[in-house]
């Protein structure tokens, strides 16, 4: 874990030398206005007072001369308040920046637990599955698959797509490869079938990719979800019937069962099924 | 597709199940069910021997039958002597629950 940088009252940060001028602006414009309006009635109220005084006992020069004194006057208080507004600026810059980092230290606390989380899960279910069943992270996903061209893809959107997906899916591979035939081929459109009948189910809709390696047909099931709950994963995997929204549902019993190999690829932007037959 | 024939009326159905159910056809089976009285229903037998095509959603909806007619007392049987479809059921845990 990262160590908590130490935030003092001197220790000025990144946001600090953005917020403090922008803060001063704002407080310096407001205090000279406030102050430019007391001073200029003040004033006007001054010179009428020396004005009817003027009438009666008042030389040009004491009057300038209490008047230089009156503005002294404003200036002296215009800088004590100016004074008071940097450091009121000061601290209350001090105090966001200092909210912001702990925030940014949640996030990346939080991320950090997730990798950990992800790595610990990714070696528990290789080992407990034989390898049957993968996890990858989105950059693990891009690295691998990134470069492929399907040779086939076709577009998930609702229900009636899951008949259409398993027609399309069987006449295509039925062109290409000589051995897709039972109990591969039934057992290869159900999986696929389980997998489509999610993203109908629980996302906003996906893309099927079709590919095919030299071991079989190779699946890819994308979908725009909300992704899986990597928490949930153990009762997936162990738990019979278990599904929920964001779960693999209650048809990935029968696609562990079926397919050679699963991989899973789950973000907040989406998930991925590959599903090697 | 599906389609669902009521080879023996009440108060002991059997519908027979052809074709291929799964979400996007389980509305046809579901309309057929719904189109039933349940007050002269004692049981109902689902044969799968002609279906093509079960996934768990279809097996879901058959077990939704199960549990839900079970409140009235009503039994529900599967009948099955596809070994594929078979093989599905027992996968998805049918057999814990629902009889033959």
């Amino acid at each position: 874990m990262s160590e908590r940088p130490s935030i003092g009252p001197l220790s000025f940060t990144r946001r600090h030398l953005i917020l403090l001028p922008i803060l001063i602006c704002i407080t310096a414009l407001s205090l000279s206005y406030a102050v430019y309006h007391r001073f200029t009635e003040d004033t006007i109220e001054y010179v009428h007072t020396l004005l009817l005084e003027s009438e009666i006992e008042l030389s040009a020069g004491s009057f300038l001369q209490k008047l230089t004194s009156r503005l002294n006057h404003w200036t002296y208080v215009w800088c004590v308040e100016l004074l008071i507004f940097i450091l009121a600026s000061y601290f209350i810059s001090y105090l966001i920046a200092k909210y912001s980092l702990r925030m940014e230290e949640a996030v990346q606390q939080e991320r950090v637990e997730r990798e950990r989380l992800f790595t610990t899960y990714k070696q528990v279910v290789q080992a407990v599955t034989q390898g049957a069943l993968q996890l990858l992270s989105p950059e693990e996903y891009e690295r691998e698959y990134g470069q492929d061209q399907p040779l086939l893809t076709l577009d998930i959107q609702d229900k009636s797509d899951i008949t259409h997906i398993r027609d399309e899916v069987d006449r295509f591979l039925m062109e290409r490869l000589d051995n897709w035939e039972d109990p591969l081929r039934s057992r290869a459109l159900l999986c696929l079938s389980e997998a489509v009948t999610n993203v109908v189910k629980h996302t906003p809709g996906g893309q099927i990719l079709v590919f095919i390696d030299s071991t079989g047909p190779r699946f890819h099931v994308v979908d725009r979800g909300k992704g899986l709950d990597l928490n949930k994963l153990p009762y997936m995997l162990f738990v019979k019937g278990f599904s929920t929204g964001n779960t693999l549902g209650a048809g990935f019993p029968i696609m562990m069962r079926y397919l050679k190999q699963i991989t899973v690829c789950t973000s907040p932007n989406g998930t991925a099924l590959v599903l090697r037959a | 597709m599906l389609q669902v024939t009521m080879t023996k009326g009440l108060p002991d159905v059997t519908l027979v199940l052809e074709g291929e159910l799964d979400m996007a056809t389980g509305d046809i089976l579901r309309e057929v069910v719904d189109g039933l009285d349940l007050e002269k229903l004692n049981s109902i037998t689902f044969s799968l021997d002609g279906l093509a095509f079960i996934d768990s959603t279809g097996i879901g909806q058959l077990i939704g039958y199960y549990r839900s007619f079970a409140k009235h007392n009503t039994q529900v049987y599967i009948n099955n002597n596809n070994k594929d479809i078979e093989e599905v059921l027992e996968l998805v845990g049918v057999r814990e629950i629902m009889k033959t």
